[in-house]
């Protein structure tokens, strides 16, 4: 039985990229985030940095139905 | 994204106690590498390379911003510390405890200028006694109140404390806005200071 997988480059490379880039860029900020444990000063943007993350995400799934949709969200 | 490499970009910019391992470098350029293939991969629009300039321009702009900020904050000419117990005397300076040597010629003449005299016993310190910026406290009781202690834009400043009033010396010392905080404790008065990463308390003196 032969398998045929039709994997276009223009959708797998940006959800490799995109979850990523998601998975790295949410932990790092996760552990900037979690430095206020020890006093360091926190601002919303620390968090909004760690939510930033979800929509990288959601680039990386969108990115197999629709390429433009997921580069345009993930510039957001 | 811009959430989340505004932060990293400041966080870049280097801060007294905080030390980046290189892979955290590598990390950052994660942020580049992304917002650049997101602009020209798969569809790459007019606007895409005008888009990019603009990124890195404002990547510079912040970083640029944020390291002037701390430079003018006294970021980088964090002082060292050092701690005395102040016994009044009736005339002269005795100091009979001093380690590292911090009561130097100069910070004696400076003390004999504001009329501090008797004997100092050294308490403790932090940092390198050769910093180019000191702070150096003298207490004869514990502080009861919180009190902030500038960096020195220049030298050593001196913080007097005679059980009820601070003296700085010299008075009119330039100083930067970031200060490090002496607060008191039940048997110790306690440094504490930001080091970027958070906030570090150590002992001054023991009572």
């Amino acid at each position: 039985m032969n398998i045929h997988l039709n994997i276009s480059l223009t959708r797998a490379l940006p959800f490799v990229v995109y979850l990523f880039a998601g998975f790295v860029l949410g932990y790092v900020n996760l552990l900037s985030l979690m430095w206020g444990v020890w006093g360091a000063p926190v601002t919303l943007i620390n968090t909004l940095a760690v939510l930033a993350a979800v929509p990288l995400f959601a680039s990386a799934v969108l990115a197999w139905v629709h390429p433009t949709a997921a580069q345009l969200l993930s510039l957001a | 994204m811009a959430p989340l490499w505004i932060p990293a970009v400041t966080h870049f910019v280097p801060q007294y106690g905080v030390y980046l391992v290189p892979a955290a470098y590598l990390v950052y350029l994660v942020y580049v590498a992304v917002v650049t293939f997101a602009l020209l991969f798969p569809r790459r629009w007019p606007w895409s390379i005008p888009a990019l300039v603009g990124f890195l321009a404002l990547l510079t702009v912040i970083a640029g911003g944020t390291a002037t900020a701390r430079y003018r904050a006294g970021e980088y000419d964090h002082p060292a510390f050092g701690f005395y117990h102040w016994t009044p005397g009736e005339a002269g300076l005795v100091v009979v405890a001093d380690p590292d040597g911090w009561i130097d010629e100069e910070t004696r003449r400076e003390l004999a200028q504001a009329h501090v005299s008797g004997t100092l016993t050294w308490a403790g310190s932090g940092g390198d006694r050769s910093a180019s910026h000191r702070v150096i406290v003298l207490a004869q009781r514990p502080p009861l109140d919180a009190y902030p202690l500038p960096f020195p834009r220049q030298g050593t400043l001196i913080h007097a404390f005679d059980g009820t009033r601070w003296q700085s010396i010299p008075a009119d010392a330039p100083t930067y806005s970031t200060f490090a905080m002496l607060r008191p404790g039940d048997t110790e008065t306690w440094l504490e200071h930001r080091t970027g990463g958070g906030t570090a308390s150590t002992p001054a003196f023991q009572w």
